[in-house]
């Protein structure tokens, strides 16, 4: 929403994340979940749950502003994927824990955001439904945490349900995001830093100058 | 300065009114079921009101109507309005529980174009004013490549917009007045000089096009083939969950969509997109119950199918190309990459896009293009008479072809045909392939400023001006502002300001006032039947009342009648 979300010595970089994975697996109960359960202070109307934003503080004088990119997880509309993924900062791609054909799914993705997405992409893999662990699990933990290393991603099993890590998997996210250039310049343009320290009603000196 | 409004309403006054109001919704059950006590509706749709008033994109077809044909007569009922709102705003609201994420928005604060045409046209304002006459009269004595055009009105508005920071009545002002100025400005000149920036009206104006203006309507002669060839494309066919009301709210998204074309500024086309997707959003809520992207594209392709609106791509380029790039990030570029999908797909549809067998697709689109067959030809002809420098005519193939997949690679690569024949500059058309749309929105999408459309402007000093990305994440404050020589717009165009015209245009303007009045009450006339046709069981009044708490936004008022069930 639209209050000033933090206070004036704290920049906000805004980073772009997008959301792979099949159909069905949670992606967008997964930030549903996250968005949901953070301060109203740090959240911004938007029309509909496919594209959400949600600051997440870093430290003292430094909070993320993630602009969260949902993607339709259907095969028949995989091709359209470059669109959401340019320019993204990090990815989470989220699979079923369920259901093994959606790891596979998900591997793919991630082999195609290392082989396209933009140079340096943060990305995290997340098997979802881990409330569904006990009686229907398909892929063993092990395996996919296996494979986030080798892949050299982050790792987590999530319940959108229980909001099990939801909130660990997007701050560790954040965490990771090397965010000292935009710092720098958000400091050395202080007066006018456009993307940084936007808040949405009434922008700073500046903020959202139309020309 | 007079001729701030009067200019304003010339420009406007070929708005074209295609939108219809959906008629369709007789037979169908009621949505919604009246409930008898009107005074518990008016309490509802007021507190409604008073939460949902200040959406970043409320519905806002009044607002766009306010501002396009925006004109003095109609400041007063703005001031009618006004005063509703504020009493609503006395009124104690509740919680929405119809959307948990956005129950507690306030929003953007509310872009008031008339106020910024008033202050333009206030004393104090006099330089701004003149800065602005010039760049109009200078801007119109060539014609530019996009690249210039895209760079000369970026430069204006950051040299304007540091103006508007220095004069009255702007300089006490709030920065949310600025803001609301900066906005007016871009508004007003892209709607001034809409006729050279829009391709399509360059196009009618028979203007010789620019290659990138070219590309724009080729482009858009072969989507708006390719949704035509899928007409006959049904909910089933992209898994869309179908109820007794949805085809109204497709209706009622695809009217959005469509009315793209009636608005000129960047961000009016902007919030006709996200008019659309908003009504998308209350079937999804209402029908679905779901809100994801799983969800919401398929719906999105299917109402850009029915809406099938004309010159979507060069909407797209002018939107990317004129929407200041601060603006076009975060929510809007996120709808605005999803349209770009949603094209691409129609643009590659095949049998695999569909849940449908192969028999059937090929039937359907053999029907298609036995129905396509006469017109295409003569839109080609059409096309050829207005692209002077394509050779597009000579080359094309009229004999039927047999096989559909001929066909169809034919409506792929037509464009490809048209491409040697063109002047060399054009290293873009030379990579186009059969997904050529999204390849060049991809480009865009991505490129940085040194982008490889050079070669047009090798001798130029804003050499380094390419199609500039509409975003990114750290675009660095007007970098580009810096380059342009700030203080030889004003010192050299002064002197080029027309003699006194306010006489003539004071006339022009009062026989505007006359029609926006008309067009304006046509399009309440318009909504009130949509909404209707949705909500059969309300009474007229009752839906005029609610649209008239709502502003007369469309999607608002369906919200506030879909509460008031």
């Amino acid at each position: 929403m639209a209050s000033n979300p933090a206070p004036k010595n704290v920049v906000t970089v805004n980073q772009k994340l997008v959301l792979l994975g099949d159909s069905a697996v949670g992606k967008s109960s997964l930030v549903l979940r996250f968005v949901k359960d953070q301060f109203d202070d740090y959240r911004e109307s938007t029309i509909g749950a496919a594209f959400l934003t949600q600051t997440v503080p870093i430290d003292d004088s430094t909070s993320v502003k993630l602009e969260i990119w949902d993607t339709a997880g259907q095969e028949r509309y995989k091709s359209l994927a470059p669109m959401y993924y340019r320019n993204a900062n990090c990815a989470i791609v989220v699979y079923d824990i369920t259901q093994a054909s959606s790891l596979e799914k998900a591997k793919s993705w991630i082999k195609e955001l290392q082989r396209q997405a933009p140079e340096g992409i943060i990305i995290a893999l997340a098997g979802n439904k881990l409330d569904l662990a006990q009686e229907r699990r398909a892929v063993e933990k092990s395996d996919a945490e296996a494979y986030a290393a080798e892949a050299n991603l982050l790792f987590f099993e999530t319940s959108a349900k229980t909001a099990e890590n939801v909130n660990e998997l997007f701050t560790t996210i954040s965490k990771k995001l090397p965010l000292e250039d935009k710092l720098n310049q958000a400091r050395g343009n202080a007066p006018r830093g456009v993307n940084l320290s936007e808040s949405w009603p009434n922008p700073p000196s500046g903020g959202t100058c139309a020309c | 300065m007079d001729n701030g409004s009067s200019n304003e309403q010339l420009a406007n006054s070929k708005v074209n009114e295609q939108t219809k109001a959906s008629q369709d919704g007789g037979e169908e059950k009621p949505l919604i079921k009246l409930d008898d006590n009107l005074d518990v509706q008016k309490l509802a749709y007021e507190q409604h009101n008073k939460k949902h008033d200040p959406e970043v994109f409320s519905g806002n077809n009044t607002e766009h109507h306010d501002e396009e044909k925006a004109d003095n007569a109609l400041e007063e009922k703005q001031a009618t309005y006004d005063k509703a709102e504020a009493q609503n705003d006395a009124v104690e609201g509740v919680p929405s529980t119809s959307n948990g994420y956005s129950e507690t928005e306030i929003g953007e604060p509310v872009f008031d174009f008339h106020r910024f045409l008033e202050q333009l046209r206030s004393s104090p304002a006099e330089p701004v004013a003149k800065y602005l006459k010039s760049f109009l009269s200078e801007f119109l004595k060539r014609r530019w490549s996009v690249s210039y055009q895209v760079k000369l009105i970026q430069d204006f508005l950051a040299f304007i917009g540091e103006k508007i920071e220095q004069y009255e009545p702007w300089v006490s002002g709030s920065q949310a007045e600025i803001d609301n100025a900066k906005e007016g400005m871009e508004k007003l000149v892209s709607n001034r000089l809409y006729a050279r920036l829009f391709s399509p009206e360059i196009a009618k104006s028979g203007m010789p096009l620019s290659s990138e203006h070219s590309d724009d309507v080729e482009e858009d002669h072969i989507l708006s083939q390719k949704m035509e060839l899928f007409q006959w494309v049904r909910e089933e066919h992209l898994d869309i969950k179908r109820a007794k009301s949805s085809s109204k709210f497709f209706r009622l998204a695809a009217d959005e969509l469509q009315r793209i074309n009636d608005y000129h500024a960047p961000r009016d086309k902007i919030i006709c997109l996200m008019n659309c997707c908003k009504v998308i959003y209350s079937y999804l809520r209402n029908v679905v119950r779901e809100e994801s992207a799983d969800a919401f594209v398929p719906v999105l392709i299917f109402v850009l199918l029915k809406a099938h609106p004309e010159h979507l791509v060069s909407n797209i380029q002018y939107i990317q190309r004129f929407r200041s790039p601060e603006k076009l990030s975060g929510e809007v570029l996120y709808y605005l990459s999803t349209l770009m999908g949603a094209m691409s797909f129609i643009q590659t549809l095949d049998t695999n896009s569909l849940t449908i067998s192969e028999e059937e697709f090929n039937v359907e689109i053999e029907k298609s293009l036995k129905k396509m067959e006469p017109k295409t030809i003569k839109e080609r002809e059409n096309l050829l008479s207005v692209s002077s420098n394509t050779q597009e005519g000579s080359q094309m193939p009229n004999e039927t072809k047999s096989s559909i997949q001929q066909e169809m690679s034919n409506l792929q690569i037509e464009n490809e045909i048209t491409s040697p024949g063109e002047s060399s500059s054009r290293p873009r058309s030379t990579s186009k392939s059969l997904s050529f749309v999204p390849e060049s929105w991809l480009k865009t999408l991505s490129s940085g400023l040194n982008d490889n459309d050079q070669q047009e402007t090798e001798d130029d000093p804003y050499l380094n001006v390419g199609e500039r990305p509409p975003y990114k994440v750290s675009r660095k404050y007007s970098s580009s502002s810096a380059r342009m020589p700030k203080q030889r717009i004003p010192d050299t165009l002064e002197n080029d300001i027309p003699p006194n015209n306010a006489l003539r245009e004071a006339k022009n303007a009062s026989l505007e006032t006359v029609e926006v009045e008309r067009i304006r009450s046509r399009e309440k006339a318009e909504a009130v039947a949509a909404l209707q046709a949705m909500f059969p069981a309300f009474d007229t009044e009752v839906i005029e009342v609610v649209l008239n708490a709502q502003k007369g936004k469309l999607t608002s008022s369906i919200d506030s009648l879909l509460e008031m069930s």
